[in-house]
């Protein structure tokens, strides 16, 4: 099941929204980042 | 609604495989540390970091998911790239000509598929190949006038 995020978007993506803690899981999981800079207006 | 790229389900099984996914809100009355940090201008703004967190692609704007994916590939691919991990470039560069050959990125890719076979072989065939396939493929791209100085390559 689809369900909207506080992002507005609507997907199962498991976000991160700390800067930091991506990139200690990136490392960890030797995997780029995807950032997605959005605004809600 | 525009729910944007991530209503398509291949999209989110990709970034969820391929990368680490991060969001972060932009306020335009009060810029977040992170926008100044990356100068954030406009929304949606999609960066791909390495681990270290240094930009490698950045893109802006509504894409549909053929745009979007071939995006993905092609950020992945200057990730390994830019860190002369060639092989993995290569697969990336190939993946996204293959599978997105319609795509806006796609002729970027094809341009770095061959600049990464060269710098793995030291075979200029490779850079010639590069202005061969984007002269037949996309003639009109930015990439293939990029590529003009290749076609004196002898093959």
């Amino acid at each position: 099941m689809l369900v909207a995020d506080k992002g507005g978007h609507m997907g199962e993506i498991q976000w991160e929204r700390d800067f930091d803690v991506a990139i200690e899981k990136a490392k960890k999981a030797g995997k780029p980042i995807f950032h997605d800079f959005w605004f809600d207006g | 609604m525009n729910a944007g790229p991530y209503s398509n389900e291949k999209v989110q099984r990709f970034i969820e495989e391929e990368f680490i996914p991060l969001k972060s809100q932009c306020f335009w009355d009060k810029r977040t540390e992170l926008m100044k940090k990356f100068n954030i201008s406009w929304t949606p703004t999609f960066l791909i970091h390495d681990s270290g967190g240094t930009e490698h692609e950045r893109f802006i704007g509504f894409n549909p998911p053929d745009d979007f994916f071939a995006r993905l590939g092609l950020g992945k691919g200057k990730v390994f790239f830019n860190h002369f991990r060639f092989d993995q470039a290569i697969a990336r560069f190939k993946a996204v000509f293959e599978r997105h050959p319609d795509a806006g990125g796609t002729p970027e890719a094809v341009y770095f598929l061959g600049v990464a076979g060269y710098w793995k072989t030291h075979d200029a065939k490779a850079l010639r190949g590069i202005y061969d396939t984007l002269t037949a493929k996309y003639p009109q791209s930015e990439w293939t006038r990029r590529a003009l100085p290749y076609a004196r390559i002898p093959l």
